[in-house]
């Protein structure tokens, strides 16, 4: 994310453009897609389909990836597969949406046929995150061996996860790591580092970590960034060193890691690692939203409700709280409780804001838990119940104890 | 009135969010808090690149003058894992004395670097002298301890280690080893007003007494999840990459 598009979020954040003209790259993009390029057609249907860079448009993003599936395009099948099980600019049609997965898995397994290594990740991916099947790991095994085995390194990244995951033979799974890295390739490398840093299926060894994070950095992959940034921050390899750690920070951010970009956000807003800059924090808090970190949404809503470093706006902060807490950021739920309990950039409905307070509670936001007793004892939003305000109480300051250290 | 005001709290909270407000600067003439009743409670720490909370005791609150200002870590908290004898938990955090803007006292550490425990045996444990100062929040929660120092870890090497050395060492003594050496840089803490829900303390061990303690072995499963985790979600975005789709 560069400076310029993050300047460019908070000029959508601040004021909506409803239809943005495409930047350069984007004309070119739409430009090939009208000249029948078929893979241009499909990246121009996603951005159709979720309005980036252009309108939105269902219609249009499934007419986009009809015509890209129809040139023979396997991405754009199984995009278009997903529209027609959805109904998604187009009504729904499961028979036509088990038709195109099928056309996409024969034309992949024909490719992998002919030594497509690409397609022989592709279908390990397809079984792996049942995309348009039922999963089916052991399938997906099975292409990712071919493809690791026929010398790719992302296929061998992936079955090294696979085998990971199934918790099976860490060795084995470093092995394939340690093949795609030295391969070249980022993730196997941070994949490495991480093995080296837990200790599994490799021996633990600091100076590996350090060595495979570097290395993946330098061949800039924002993940391994971020965790340098987070190693220098909290000491952990290296000597503590909060300048380095928001460097590496910045970097990671600048190369997408949407939660690096809230890290960044959180170490400008309080001026660690560099001078506190309010408004930095926010334009990375709001990067980090876009990028749908749920973290980045909540930080986000809570520059907006405090008005610290853009400008104050309950209604936004509201639908950011709102955003984080549907993924699950329990603070969230609290402080989009606490705007319907004022009326603040929502209208004022105590009973909206005792569910969420439950909802935050339940996910064992200790906050919402005192929020409950004081609305229970208080009788705001429900019937004054003294013992079911004692009861939350009581379940605030268990939680709270659990808030300890190690 | 009483919906008033717990409307009136709530709207307090509502903008207490990740970034605290800003403490409120006693104006010129304005007199000194005189009741720390409410600084005896749960303080978030941020020390030693761990994050963690302290329960706070300020001596005769209601008062005005000096007071005792200490903090003892929770039960179970306080945990200092490498040293000889580790892990070994330290009871108190600070223990020192506030007035006039002003706190100092003694702060207890934890060693932290397993090289020099290997070549000086030392303990888990140590302490330092600190200094810093206090402000206090115009919203709930808004006190805190700020500009904290005390002296960084740092340390000649013991006469065992030296032995062999070359003779650029320092010269062999029989005493001790010291930890600081003349040019050390300070390290400081931060501690605010435990804020529930949006102080995050440490969660990479578990707690002591809602979770059993893990062995080594179920550590390393422990990181290896989470690393799968995100290898997994990589995976994932490459494969949303091929899709011709936005990363997640």
């Amino acid at each position: 994310m560069t400076a310029a598009s993050i300047a460019a979020l908070v000029f959508v954040a601040a004021k909506p453009v409803p239809t943005p003209k495409p930047v350069p790259a984007l004309q070119k993009l739409q430009e090939a897609a009208q000249a029948g390029d078929a893979t241009a057609m499909n990246q121009l249907a996603w951005r159709c389909s979720s309005g980036a860079g252009f309108p939105e448009d269902s219609r249009k993003a499934f007419e986009l990836f009809r015509k890209a599936a129809e040139a023979g395009n396997p991405p754009a099948m199984l995009n278009l597969a997903a529209r027609y099980r959805r109904g998604d600019g187009v009504p729904k049609n499961e028979e036509r949406a088990n038709e195109w997965v099928q056309k996409a898995v024969t034309s992949l397994e024909a490719s992998a046929g002919h030594g497509d290594t690409t397609a022989m990740f592709a279908l390990g991916s397809i079984y792996q995150f049942g995309v348009g099947v039922a999963v089916d790991q052991t399938r997906s095994r099975q292409w990712l061996e071919k493809g690791s085995n026929a010398g790719d390194p992302r296929a061998m990244t992936a079955l090294a996860l696979s085998l990971l995951q199934a918790d099976k033979d860490p060795q084995q799974a470093f092995g394939w790591a340690n093949r795609a890295a030295n391969a070249g390739e980022p993730g196997a490398m941070t994949l490495v580092a991480g093995l080296f840093a837990a200790g599994h299926g490799v021996s633990r060894d600091e100076k590996q970590v350090l060595a495979w994070l570097q290395k993946a950095a330098d061949k800039g992959d924002a993940a391994a960034m971020r965790l340098l940034g987070e190693r220098y921050d909290r000491g952990e390899g290296v000597t503590a060193n909060k300048v380095d750690a928001l460097k590496w920070l910045q970097k990671s951010a600048a190369a997408g890691d949407a939660a690096a970009m809230t890290e960044a956000g959180m170490q400008l807003a309080t001026g660690t690692g560099g001078a506190k800059d309010e408004p930095e924090a926010a334009r990375y808090f709001l990067s980090a939203a876009y990028e749908g970190d749920a973290r980045g949404m909540f930080n986000l809503a809570a520059a907006l409700a405090n008005g610290r470093g853009i400008a104050k706006d309950d209604e936004l902060a509201a639908i950011w709280y709102q955003r984080a807490s549907d993924r699950g950021e329990a603070a969230a739920t609290n402080n989009l409780a606490l705007l319907y309990m004022n009326g603040r950039g929502v209208e004022k409905n105590a009973a909206e804001g005792i569910a969420r307070f439950q909802k935050a509670a339940a996910l064992g936001n200790v906050e919402a838990m005192h929020n409950l007793s004081q609305a229970y004892q208080k009788g705001i939003g429900v019937d004054v119940d003294l013992r079911k305000a004692d009861e939350w109480e009581q379940r605030a300051r268990a939680g709270t104890e659990t808030a300890r250290p190690h | 009135m009483r919906r008033a005001l717990l409307i009136a709290v709530l709207a307090a909270t509502a903008t207490t969010t990740v970034f605290a407000p800003p403490p409120k600067k006693p104006s010129q003439g304005e007199k000194p808090k005189a009741d720390y009743s409410d600084w005896n409670c749960k303080w978030f720490v941020t020390c030693q690149g761990e994050n963690f909370v302290v329960e706070v005791k300020v001596s005769n609150p209601k008062t005005t003058g000096g007071h005792t200002f200490d903090a003892h870590f929770l039960p179970g908290g306080g945990k200092c894992e490498i040293g000889v004898g580790a892990p070994q938990f330290r009871t108190t955090f600070l223990t020192g004395w506030m007035s006039n803007g002003s706190v100092s006292g003694t702060i207890y550490l934890c060693t932290t670097s397993q090289e020099l425990v290997d070549k000086n045996q030392l303990g888990p444990i140590f302490t330092r002298h600190f200094d810093a100062s206090y402000e206090e929040g115009w919203v709930p929660g808004g006190s805190s301890i700020v500009n904290a120092v005390y002296k960084n870890e740092h340390y000649k090497r013991s006469d065992a280690d030296t032995k062999d050395s070359a003779p650029s060492e320092p010269s062999a003594t029989s005493g001790p080893y010291q930890r600081d050496e003349p040019g050390d840089e300070d390290s400081g803490f931060e501690m605010h007003r435990f804020r529930p829900g949006l102080d995050q303390v440490t969660t990479d061990e578990p707690n002591s007494q809602t979770t059993p303690p893990q062995s080594g072995a179920s550590r390393i499963k422990e990181k290896a999840k989470d690393i799968t985790h995100d290898g997994i979600h990589e995976w994932m975005n490459s494969f949303r990459e091929w899709l011709g789709g936005p990363r997640i």
